[in-house]
């Protein structure tokens, strides 16, 4: 049981330690190129070595952040959550509209939201596991629905959030704001999870293979139902977290996350056939677009070439990921 | 890498068919005719408006846009890819012709246009074979490269209007027929002779099917993968330029409800997402019911955000009745 848990893939033994020096050059690669890249730019750029930017840089990370947890849970375990932007947006246009025109207190209503965002997960998941459901084109159908829904409640910005609220992005313990300090307790809890916890080993058989997990005893619905469930959450607590750092619900928030966050698990070296890959790269690649997109900003690169720029970097990225993988 | 993914289609055996769930075969064979026929049914009751002769052609030119990206939307299928980038590909052609409107340089639409199916076509299929991409990220990362392309080309600006010969062919007739019909049918025959008729046809299949087989029996597998993504972008181009000449004018959300609705319509359609089954004849049903669906919320009033529901909640359907007989094929 344990053994097909630990070893998924069938691999030659001397096999294994060359795949494990290649995994980590991944990784190695992704935060050498952080690294690289913030150092060129403290060098160029006064104001991009200013602390409060850098705070800045952390914070921005946290939406991706988010996502990318829970993308990383549902890829891992062989699948992809296309709905996750989506998700963000319903529930912070939700949340927003929630806070504005009913009586209920902050704190509920973002219960509420994290709990709409496990329905969604839930209700992915489901379709995943008890349907049989191809993941990418089904959580495509559901970020269509959704789409849709988003449309429903608001086409205009809507809301006003109150102060307790905005100050889930505001607020600061010593010189860095809380928020970064929560994000990387998460960080830590989401690294403890998949390395340490039986959920997280099943997530990696599961991915690995469904049929071998399967054989081995292990509840693959449950695990594959989980996953979606969790990246639902993460999905609706990024959504809350844009509505806190706009202060008003906007419909157009969240846009591309859902590639942004596959892309930060692919350049982090996670495998997206599922069962393999680390979340110390997919932390790393989180990094690195935030650093790459708080440069656009502070360069003002004009956000018509952003796209592109950002569009030949994946394309580069995942070419030379796989290239790696397949010397 | 590869291996795993060949040797684990998750019900993608295509000779293997269990006896139970007849009415799940029945459904994906024939789901989007009976959805059809279900449709007009409604629409007869809720929406006489619909039956006007004014509106039955908007549907079959929608029907036929649509279509054509379905066609090629249904090969990447079959070959077990797909393509997400089709929205981008049709709103960029729809660029390069509005331009030429200004300029009247022909030659040099065609060759923008030819480059623009290379380009992508080739990009996607190189990330795809050559350094083992998933489809939807390659397709997807495309889809965002080619927007982004094109935003810088027209610095955000993608608005104007088609030339006059264009909006002739986008929504004139020939003996009785609007024009983009008669393109699409035409296209939906020779498509329906490559796939059943000529040895790239049974390549095609045997690629969906599996991989290593078809490697084995000699097929070029790689270039008929690329050659799948050729197409999609290729029936991008066309559409494109048939939507901005049916509409008379581009503006930047000109193909972005097209890489899910072709998806839909292929797939409930009864094209397996496991690759190696179905046509182009069910496909096209698919597109002919989206837009049916699509043209019948507008006519009932209903705001557009439904549109948004229905087609996603239509994949959602497609893929769940597929998957629900992929796994009784497979007698789990």
């Amino acid at each position: 049981m344990s053994q097909t848990i630990t070893a998924p893939a069938p691999v030659a033994a001397g096999n294994r330690t060359l795949r494990w020096t290649r995994r980590n050059a991944a990784v190695v690669l992704i935060y050498g190129i952080t690294a690289a890249l913030v150092i060129v730019a403290s060098i160029m750029s006064p104001t991009f070595r200013d602390v409060a930017n850098i705070t800045d840089v952390l914070r921005q990370s946290i939406v991706l952040g988010l996502v990318t947890i829970g993308q990383l849970f549902v890829i891992l375990a062989g699948g992809t959550d296309m709905s996750v932007g989506m998700a963000a947006r319903v529930v912070g246009l939700g949340v927003a509209v929630a806070l504005t025109s009913t009586m209920l207190p902050p704190i509920l209503v973002i219960v509420l939201g994290l709990l709409a965002g496990a329905l969604i997960g839930l209700l992915n998941g489901l379709l995943v596991a008890r349907f049989g459901a191809q993941p990418f084109i089904v959580t495509l159908g559901t970020m269509g629905v959704l789409y849709g829904l988003a449309l429903a409640i608001s086409d205009g910005p809507t809301g006003m959030v109150p102060r307790s609220v905005v100050a889930i992005y505001e607020m600061k313990i010593g010189p860095l704001p809380a928020s970064v300090i929560v994000m990387a307790m998460l960080w830590l809890a989401t690294w403890w999870v998949l390395r340490s916890s039986r959920f997280g080993r099943a997530t990696y058989a599961v991915g690995g293979s469904p049929s071998v997990s399967r054989l081995a005893g292990l509840n693959v619905n449950r695990v594959l139902i989980l996953t979606y469930t969790i990246s639902g959450v993460c999905a609706a607590a990024a959504g809350i977290f844009l509505l806190a750092r706009s202060g008003v619900g906007n419909p157009n928030m969240a846009l591309g996350l859902e590639f942004q966050s596959i892309v930060a698990a692919a350049i982090g070296g996670v495998s997206l056939y599922g069962g393999r890959g680390s979340l110390v790269g997919a932390l790393g690649a989180v990094l690195l677009i935030s650093v790459i997109s708080n440069l656009f900003d502070l360069f003002q690169i004009s956000a018509y070439f952003q796209d592109l720029t950002l569009g030949v970097i994946v394309v580069l990225a995942v070419a030379i990921y796989r290239a790696d993988k397949n010397k | 890498m590869n291996d795993k993914v060949i040797t684990e289609p998750k019900g993608s055996t295509p000779a293997r068919r269990a006896g139970g769930g007849r009415l799940l075969d029945w459904l994906s064979q024939y789901a989007a005719f009976s959805a059809v026929l279900l449709t007009l049914a409604v629409a007869a009751i809720v929406a006489p408006a619909f039956f006007s002769p004014g509106n039955i052609r908007t549907v079959l030119i929608q029907t036929a846009i649509l279509g054509i990206v379905v066609l090629g939307q249904t090969v990447a299928l079959i070959g077990r890819g797909l393509d997400m980038s089709v929205a981008a590909v049709m709103t960029f052609a729809a660029v390069f012709v509005i331009q030429s409107a200004g300029s009247g340089n022909w030659g040099l639409l065609l060759v923008q246009l030819v480059l623009l199916v290379a380009a992508v076509g080739l990009a996607n299929g190189l990330l795809v074979t050559w350094r083992g991409v998933p489809p939807f990220v390659a397709t997807f990362a495309l889809l965002i490269v080619v927007d982004g392309a094109r935003l810088a080309y027209t610095r955000g600006q993608s608005a104007g209007s088609a030339p006059q010969w264009l909006k002739e062919i986008g929504s004139g007739s020939l003996l009785g027929v609007p024009i983009p019909v008669l393109i699409w049918l035409v296209l939906l025959g020779v498509f329906l002779v490559a796939l059943n008729k000529t040895t790239w046809g049974r390549w095609l299949y045997a690629v969906g099917s599996n991989r290593e087989s078809a490697r084995h029996i000699g097929v070029p597998v790689s270039t008929v993968v690329i050659s799948t993504f050729l197409i999609t972008a290729a029936s991008a181009v066309v559409a494109g330029v048939l939507l901005s000449g049916y509409l008379g004018y581009v503006d930047n959300t000109l193909g972005s409800n097209y890489n899910l609705n072709s998806m839909a319509a292929a797939i409930i359609g009864g094209v397996a997402f496991t690759g190696g089954r179905g046509g182009v004849i069910g496909a096209s049903m698919g597109a002919l019911l989206l837009a049916i669906l699509m043209n019948l919320l507008v006519v009932m009033g209903l705001d557009i955000f439904w549109q948004q529901i229905v087609q996603g909640a239509v994949l959602v359907i497609a893929v769940v009745i597929q998957g629900l007989r992929a796994r009784r094929a497979e007698g789990s």
